[in-house]
């Protein structure tokens, strides 16, 4: 008959092949990228900040920030949590990260620097509650 | 008659085209696209491998002319699918699988072991151990992760255009068409100037990760990169010659069924122009609908390799 002569092995090959791709796939239509995470740590910190607790609110920021640190709308949303929490020149360093990213696009600064350089300019400035 | 699975599988592949162009394959709305693509074409693959596989009801011992006649139109059945399969799971498909898991496997090997170290190293390691892990590693795995599953789809198409190629009369039209497009589509390309926001942000992890400045240095201003300098941030000149291998192993079974003089001079001249296409274009500026219009070249490519591909078929 069919199977037997024409080559089985190969055909169980080319079907577990078939169902392990299916799976992986079904399992990747649920991974998030850092970018779709990044904007759920900034929706859930933005709740926690009509929720009036600014702790979590900033974590969150935080989080979002160093999950997508291309985004302008993150480092926005930190420096306003900052600012909700009183850290005022933290608030205005995070606020110029924005403004720097918004100015020159992606091409001068590397972006997957920018979390380590916000906390380099705060290293600078001497304060030493540093998160 | 074109059967209904081939019709199914060319309107998979047109879907794969439209998807990849309009939702593309980065970006926070395209998570799920390369799970969703390779979800699609392994259960276009399990569909078609059981169709092939399907053996004919076993019936009566053929007594009059009718089941005669009968019996001989399963037999007949079972040896074309039979063929088909001999033609589709051959060694050069079975080659063409290793070369491509390989160049994923290199890619993998090459983001966990850059040859280059990133140039900010020196501020990475003033920065707490909560920050940068973070990022590299969500980035990483999830970059791997679209990587694979975008190869683990052109095996499964491969497999499945190839499969339906084999009856030469319905892959010719589809093969025009593609053809067309893929010849269309490289002057389209070549002509549009993409801004620089669009490029696909896949070099971050590469071999020569460190180059990346440098790289982007050398380019006039708001240029975007060519998927070419992509692919070599990403797998080093190793990687380009896996990738240029695997597309030259289905172009050479296009040539040799030329020179055998096999196959139709239609057949050959539409696989040539697709795999040139495919091959020319890694030098157009890197956007999604690139690698919509690259899927499309593929396709058409793997449908000439069905169809010129000559496995000798040998019954016992």
């Amino acid at each position: 008959m069919l199977s037997a002569a024409r080559g089985e092995t190969r055909i169980r090959y080319a079907f577990l092949l078939a169902a392990l791709s299916c799976a992986l796939g079904l399992f990747f239509t649920l991974m998030k990228s850092p970018s779709a995470r990044s904007d759920a740590y900034l929706a859930t910190s933005i709740e926690y900040s009509q929720k009036s607790e600014p702790g979590r609110a900033l974590t969150a920021a935080y989080k979002a920030v160093n999950l997508d640190p291309a985004s302008l709308r993150a480092w926005q949303v930190l420096s306003r949590m900052l600012q909700e929490s009183g850290q005022s020149y933290k608030a205005r360093k995070a606020e110029q990260m924005a403004l720097r990213l918004e100015k020159s696009g992606d091409n001068s600064l590397p972006v997957y620097a920018m979390p380590a350089d916000f906390k380099l300019s705060l290293l600078a400035a001497e304060d030493t509650d540093i998160r | 008659m074109p059967r209904p699975g081939y019709c199914l599988s060319l309107t998979a592949t047109g879907a794969t085209v439209v998807l990849l162009a309009y939702r593309g394959f980065e970006g926070s709305g395209a998570d799920w696209v390369h799970g969703m693509l390779t979800v699609l074409w392994s259960l276009l693959m399990i569909a078609r491998l059981t169709a092939i596989t399907n053996q004919a009801e076993p019936i009566v011992p053929a007594q009059n002319l009718a089941q005669k006649i009968i019996r001989s139109l399963w037999q007949k059945h079972d040896e074309n699918n039979g063929r088909t399969l001999d033609r589709t799971l051959n060694a050069g498909y079975a080659l063409f699988g290793t070369i491509v898991f390989s160049y994923a496997a290199w890619q993998i090997y090459c983001a966990a072991f850059p040859a280059q170290q990133m140039e900010i190293d020196s501020l990475r390691d003033l920065a707490s151990a909560s920050s940068a892990p973070a990022y590299w590693n969500t980035l990483n795995l999830f970059h791997w992760g679209q990587g694979f599953m975008t190869i683990l789809s052109l095996i499964m198409m491969a497999f499945v255009l190839r499969s339906y190629a084999g009856e030469r009369s319905a892959a010719r039209g589809a093969l025009i068409i593609m053809a067309s497009y893929a010849a269309a589509g490289f002057l389209f390309f070549s002509s549009l100037a993409a801004p620089l926001d669009l490029y696909v942000n896949a070099g971050l992890t590469g071999n020569g990760i460190g180059s990346w400045a440098m790289l982007m240095g050398t380019y006039p201003a708001k240029t975007a990169p060519r998927l070419f300098d992509l692919l070599l941030l990403e797998g080093g000149v190793a990687g380009l010659g896996l990738l240029a291998v695997a597309v030259f192993i289905p172009l050479g079974a296009i040539a040799m069924s030329a020179y055998e003089e096999k196959a139709d001079t239609l057949i050959s001249a539409c696989g040539m122009i697709a795999g040139l296409c495919l091959l020319l274009s890694v030098f157009l500026p890197c956007t999604p609908a690139l690698g919509a219009y690259l899927a499309l070249c593929a396709a058409g490519l793997f449908l000439a390799w069905g169809a010129a591909d000559l496995t000798p078929v040998a019954y016992g």
